[in-house]
């Protein structure tokens, strides 16, 4: 009887135990930008190593394989654009006679993309050792990707800009004829691809067709990278500032090749 | 051994479509898989031990969040659940065909609420009910179709052995 009580008792702590462990566990996994361990880097090398052994065979079946997505001509006129106009500013206000003109480029190969659907990222197989790091610029042919959210040894993930997690906003550029404008990226909505732009200022004269690039501002994203073209503006609820749609040309459902815009050079 | 080879093909099939389907949010395809928390359920009849089964499922979850979501621990929790569950439900009621259905519809709903609510609780993204909801409806009809097809293999299996009986 008292050894029942006694193995009851025992039960129930264990019970206890474990669930504590399993919470602590959560919160430390939930931690969204905890740094990398020893262990998971060496697993994650070999997941990244048989994940490619997989997608081998498919590779054939791409033709935009090994293209350096930065060279394409929609990112390098916007990029040159802002940096024109870098560098006039930078020239007029500091009197500098250079400005950088140029990104250290490396090419990657999605490998897969997240399952667990609420975070809208994806893996790439470049990592730290093709000097890959945290928060450097991820592009596509067609404008601005993400950006790098974790590095592993051969492999990184990506954090698309469609994402909505409270903690990351991307500050946006909106260039028009008139004086430039700035905002904050806020969502993606599916019906007609389009990315959403908030707290723009309401007295800007912003029509659509303007060109929406990276602001340069929270030092994450270099200034000038193109993200797509205002297709829709409209008054927040109380008219204190603007909200402005943009239609991205990227296909974030089918991306499988991507640039990582490194160091200056 | 059997139960390995089936995962790895499991595993295999949803690097595969995780790369053709689409991921966006509200932007799903109708034959979304989730193939891998699926299969965890259904080899139970493969293993003699319980705690061998338990550790399988460890194991697979933890792969499966290097693999597919880099959160560590997140999948390798939620699939020792699902083996949990498992285990209980094959105590409860011999499984058949139509019953497994039931069950497959289950562990989507299982792992897709507890991811959620982990999410949720911790505002890490805004999470909505009918967001959850488009998730499970989207995920369903891929996973019951390869669901009854691994069934139908592991049921006619030679060595089978349920743990329960």
């Amino acid at each position: 009887m008292i050894n029942n009580k006694k193995k009851k008792k025992n039960k129930t702590i264990c019970f206890i135990v474990i669930i504590m462990v399993l919470v602590i566990l959560l919160c430390y996994s939930f931690n969204l930008e905890r740094n990398n361990n020893v262990l998971e880097n060496s697993l994650k090398t070999i997941t990244t190593a048989l994940n490619q052994l997989v997608l081998k065979p498919l590779e054939n079946y791409n033709t935009y394989k090994e293209i350096d997505q930065s060279k394409s001509e929609v990112v390098q006129n916007n990029i040159n654009k802002a940096l024109e106009k870098e560098v006039v500013e930078l020239k007029k206000l500091l009197d500098l006679k250079q400005a950088y003109t140029d990104y250290k480029s490396v090419n990657a190969k999605v490998l897969t993309r997240n399952k667990s659907y609420w975070f809208n990222t994806m893996t790439i197989d470049k990592g730290i050792k093709d000097g890959i790091e945290k928060n450097q610029a991820v592009v596509a042919s067609q404008g601005l990707v993400g950006k790098i959210s974790k590095v592993y040894k051969n492999s990184s993930e990506v954090k698309l800009i469609t994402a909505d997690d409270v903690s990351y906003k991307v500050s946006v550029l909106i260039t028009s004829n008139d004086k430039d404008a700035y905002g904050v990226l806020g969502g993606y909505k599916k019906e007609d691809r389009t990315l959403k732009i908030l707290e723009v200022d309401k007295d800007s004269d912003i029509k659509k067709g303007d060109a929406v690039v990276t602001s340069g501002y929270g030092g994450i994203f270099p200034r000038g990278i193109y993200i797509g073209n205002v297709s829709e503006v409209e008054n927040d609820k109380y008219n204190l500032s603007k909200t402005l749609y943009v239609k991205t040309q990227i296909d974030f459902n089918s991306i499988h090749y991507v640039t990582v815009l490194g160091a200056k050079k | 051994m059997t139960s390995i080879i089936i995962t790895i093909i499991a595993f295999v099939l949803d690097i595969i479509f995780s790369n053709i389907l689409p991921f966006m949010r509200e932007d799903l395809s109708i034959f979304t898989t989730l193939l891998v928390p699926v299969t965890v359920y259904l080899v139970y009849p493969l293993y003699k031990e319980k705690k061998n089964y338990l550790i399988y499922s460890l194991i697979v979850g933890i792969v499966y969040d290097l693999i597919f979501t880099n959160l560590l621990f997140i999948d390798a929790i939620i699939f020792l659940l699902i083996g949990v569950v498992t285990i209980k439900m094959n105590k409860l009621c011999k499984i058949n065909s139509y019953l497994n259905i039931l069950y497959i519809v289950g562990v989507v709903i299982m792992y897709e609420v507890l991811l959620a609510l982990g999410i949720g609780i911790l505002n890490l993204v805004p999470i909505t009910i009918p967001h959850v909801l488009y998730k499970i409806i989207n995920t369903l009809l891929s996973n019951i179709i390869y669901g009854v097809v691994v069934y139908f293999i592991i049921d006619n299996f030679p060595k089978r052995i349920y743990i329960n009986k």
